[in-house]
Parts: C-alpha cells; sequence; structure tokens
C-alpha cells in the first residue's frame, strides 16, 4: 500500500462531541435576521429553540469556509446530476384521482372546498 | 422469503406514511409509490411501514416524532422476517445504519429507481436504495425496483458497468479506532481476494460535507414549504388568520431539525447568498464530481467509511456525521455498505459493487 496523505484536516470525531456547545457563542446570525427568516418562511420559533438554531447556522457557515479553499475559477455550477430532460405526455386530459381521494387527508372542507380563514373582508 | 418493509418516506395507498413529522402524522396518499407497485408485480408482499427521522435527514431515525425509532430498519431486519427494506437515501441515514448494524445496504445511481411516490426532501439526490442482510438480498431488491418508469422524471436509462473490481482507491478520512479496524478489515478481505487497495488522499472530495449540507437545506427549504397545512397535514388549533394557519401548523408540525434547515435553506438562496454560498455549492458539487471522475479513470471503486463511530451519542449530528456520506448524495454515484465500511462506484456499476460486498458481508461485528 502506499502513503496516506491528505491536505485537507477533517475533524476527528471527539471535536464534534460540543457540536452545538461551542457553536452557540460564536453565532454570528444576529435576532433580527432570524426573525426575518421565520416570517419568510412562516415558521416560528420558540425562544428556547432560537439558540440552537442560531448554532445551526454559525456551524454551517463556519463549514462554507471550507469551499473557500476549492478552485471554482471558469467552473458552471451543477444543478444536476446528469442531463434532465423533462418528459413529455400526450397532451389529453387523466382523471387519475377522484376528488374524494385527493381531499380524504383534508384538514377541513367546505363542501367540495379545502376551508381556509376568510382573506377578503 | 418474498416479504419488505418500506420505510415511511414512500407513500402507499393503504397504509399512513408520515415521513417522521407530525406533519404528516395519520396522512394516507392516494397513490402508491412506483416502487410498491413494482415490488407488489413481483410477488412481493409489503409487510409494512417503518418510521425514519424526519423527513430522513436525520442520523439514524432518531428524530421520528412517534419516539424511539433510531434503528428501526435494523431492528426488523434482526428479525428475519421480511427479505429487505426499501428506504429513501437522503442524507446517508441507511447506509450509516447498515454500516454500524452489520448489514448491506446499496443506494443505486440516481435515476435508476423511480422518485415517484416517495416524499421529496432534497429533489437533485433522493435516491431509493435497499437495506438487506446480504448483498444478494440487496441485488434480488434492486433488481425489481430498478426499472423505467415515465412517471419518474428524473430516470436515467441503466447501462450496467460489466467486469468486475480490481483495484480500489482507499480514503483516508478520520474516523475512531472501531471504525478504521473495520476498514482495515475490509482492506485485508479485499487484497485477500486478489483487489488492489491504494491509499489516496482525499483532496476536494473532504469539502464535500460543506457543500452537501449547504444543497440539502437550499433543497429541502423549498421542497418543504409546499406543508402549509392546507390541504393535507397538520392544520394547527391556533390561528384566526391565513398567515397564523401557516405560521402555527408548520411550527407545530416540524421538528427542530427540520426548522433549523429550512431556515438555513432559505438563508442560502436569499439575496447576495444566492451566488455567495448556494452557487458555489454547486461549483464545487461539479469540482467533487470531475474528481471522483478522475479517480474512476485508475480504480474500479472508492473505499471510505460510512460513519465515524460504531455508536451515536445525542452530541453526534447529522449534519457533520454525514461527511462519509455526502460524496455520493451529492454526486448521485451508487454506494454499497457492507461489512461496516462503504464502497463508492461509477454510475450503473451497482452489480459490481454488490460483488464485492458479497466478500465484505462476512466481516461482521
Amino acid at each position: 500500500m502506499g502513503r496516506i496523505h491528505t491536505n485537507i484536516i477533517v475533524k476527528p470525531a471527539a471535536c464534534r462531541k460540543l457540536y452545538y456547545e461551542t457553536f452557540k457563542k460564536e453565532s454570528k446570525m444576529n435576532e433580527k435576521a432570524l426573525l426575518a427568516l421565520e416570517k419568510a418562511n412562516r415558521i416560528r420559533l420558540l425562544d428556547t429553540e432560537r439558540e440552537s438554531v442560531a448554532a445551526f447556522f454559525a456551524r454551517a457557515d463556519a463549514d462554507l469556509e471550507e469551499l473557500s479553499r476549492v478552485d471554482i475559477k471558469g467552473v458552471l455550477p451543477m444543478v444536476h446530476v446528469m442531463p434532465v430532460e423533462a418528459p413529455l405526455r400526450a397532451d389529453e386530459v387523466c382523471a387519475d384521482f377522484s376528488r374524494e381521494e385527493l381531499q380524504k387527508n383534508a384538514p377541513q372542507l367546505c363542501g367540495t372546498q379545502w376551508a381556509v380563514p376568510r382573506v377578503i373582508e | 422469503m418474498r416479504r419488505v418493509m418500506l420505510e415511511d418516506m414512500i407513500l402507499t395507498k393503504d397504509m399512513p406514511s408520515a415521513a417522521g413529522s407530525r406533519m404528516l402524522a395519520g396522512y394516507v396518499s392516494p397513490f402508491d409509490a412506483t416502487v410498491v407497485e413494482k415490488l407488489r408485480e413481483s410477488g412481493f408482499e409489503i409487510a409494512g411501514k417503518l418510521p425514519v427521522g424526519e423527513f430522513g435527514i436525520d442520523l439514524v431515525g432518531e428524530t421520528c416524532y412517534v419516539g424511539d425509532s433510531a434503528y428501526a430498519a435494523a431492528n426488523v431486519l434482526k428479525t428475519d422476517t421480511v427479505m429487505g427494506v426499501i428506504a429513501l437515501d437522503v442524507n446517508g441515514a441507511p447506509r450509516r445504519v447498515a454500516a454500524q448494524k452489520g448489514l448491506v445496504c446499496l443506494k443505486p445511481t440516481y435515476g435508476t429507481v423511480s422518485r415517484y411516490g416517495t416524499v421529496a426532501v432534497a429533489s437533485s439526490a433522493d435516491t431509493v436504495g435497499v437495506l438487506a442482510r446480504s448483498a444478494a438480498d440487496c441485488g434480488t431488491l434492486f433488481a425489481t425496483i430498478a426499472t423505467p418508469d415515465a412517471r419518474g422524471t428524473t430516470m436515467q436509462a441503466r447501462k450496467p458497468v460489466e467486469g468486475r473490481v480490481q483495484r480500489v482507491a482507499s480514503l483516508a478520512l478520520a474516523t475512531d479506532a472501531a471504525v478504521a479496524a473495520k476498514m482495515d478489515a475490509a482492506k485485508g478481505k479485499m487484497c485477500a481476494n486478489g483487489i488492489e487497495i491504494c491509499e489516496v488522499e482525499a483532496g476536494v472530495i473532504a469539502t464535500a460535507r460543506a457543500c452537501w449540507n449547504t444543497l440539502l437545506c437550499a433543497e429541502l427549504s423549498a421542497n418543504l414549504s409546499r406543508f402549509d397545512g392546507i390541504k393535507y397535514g397538520h392544520r394547527s388549533a391556533s390561528f384566526a388568520t391565513l398567515e397564523q394557519l401557516y405560521t402555527e401548523s408548520r411550527s407545530e408540525g416540524l421538528g427542530l431539525l427540520v426548522k433549523s434547515a429550512i431556515l438555513y435553506g432559505s438563508d442560502v438562496l436569499y439575496g447576495k447568498n444566492y451566488e455567495k454560498k448556494y452557487q458555489k455549492a454547486l461549483r464545487v458539487r461539479r469540482v467533487i464530481a470531475e474528481a471522483f471522475r478522475t479517480l474512476f479513470a485508475k480504480y474500479d471503486a472508492v473505499l471510505l467509511p460510512a460513519s465515524s463511530k460504531l455508536q451515536y451519542t445525542e452530541t453526534d449530528h447529522p449534519f457533520a456525521e454525514n461527511l462519509y456520506t455526502a460524496p455520493a448524495s451529492l454526486t448521485g454515484l451508487p454506494a454499497v455498505v457492507a461489512g461496516g465500511v462503504q464502497l463508492i462506484g461509477p454510475a450503473f456499476s451497482e452489480e459490481r459493487l454488490l460483488a464485492v460486498a458479497t466478500l465484505l458481508e462476512e466481516v461482521r461485528r
């Protein structure tokens, strides 16, 4: 077997022990920015959750720094791992599911329609 | 024995599919996934559904809303009542379970098994895979489900790679002593069977985790925006306006790990971060795919661990641990786990990888 060369150091398992704890203090995620993201995603975090989420952000952003060491000059983004061609089908009506089948999981129905709070006064 | 179980990310008409989330608790799909249809057409009985971690992104199934669901697939395979478990490999959980519990797991090439009827999380990477006690069982189930499907919008025509594995590149990635011992045992087994092992530097492949976490969160935030409490899924009882319905339903229905990933993914896609983080990660993805192409010009497979340890603790995190499973997820390449180690091969080399897995599955904990 040949020599082992590793020029990118991968942190051993022991360093991951303090995954959340270490990065809570180092979080750069400010509260205002997090609240804006919560609003955009229709998610309301509890106060007890916010610290953990901020730590998640800090860790993910710290990991992202690794990518700065990769030479991506002139490299195109790879959205798909393989060539994708949307398959087409014949332009004809396919009644695959009945209304009852599609609405069987509805949280609340109003006749044949899904019930939602009033949005127009 | 032609009975299988399905992980809860795969939709069935006759059984609820919750994808491990309170958001979909009690949800019953109006249609079967393609893999379910293929299995039944081939004479397999679907014995039931298994709980998974919420939307498949955790370590080994520990974040399912129903409670203690870690290693659910391994626990059922130990009972010898089913041939295998069909799982959706989103963030590598099936592979980690197989590595730690002495099972065989095949994550096929992206696009060889239809994703129609699976819960979409990271659509450019989600792959239906197989967990079983042996490589032979994995192979049988894979052959059953890896068939063309007109409803699968990201299907690829399979061109199986022929021949056998003769040269393997072993990537140097850090693990604990127990996993390192498994790697050594696997290398010994392969060498004894005439396979040449060469140690190679991980190089850019070691950045796969950071790249994958960025893309996983971005795609997950987009895919999970469909869960709004309107047409299906959990709807909160505490709302007065439509906005509150959305917010309360999603806040109550989704777990903390998923919420963290959604928020981070949304941040990655927003404003200047789109180019700075998301597009950069997509470019690095191409560089990593190219690195694998270069390796496969000289080697038939790449050997690396599937997990850093044999038993996780509550301080371990799936977005750190996926260092080992991210390369195959990111590039869509097939991966097989056997004997506690992972082999990644070129596209469509599943049969070749399973042949090596047959040697390795004798190496058990």
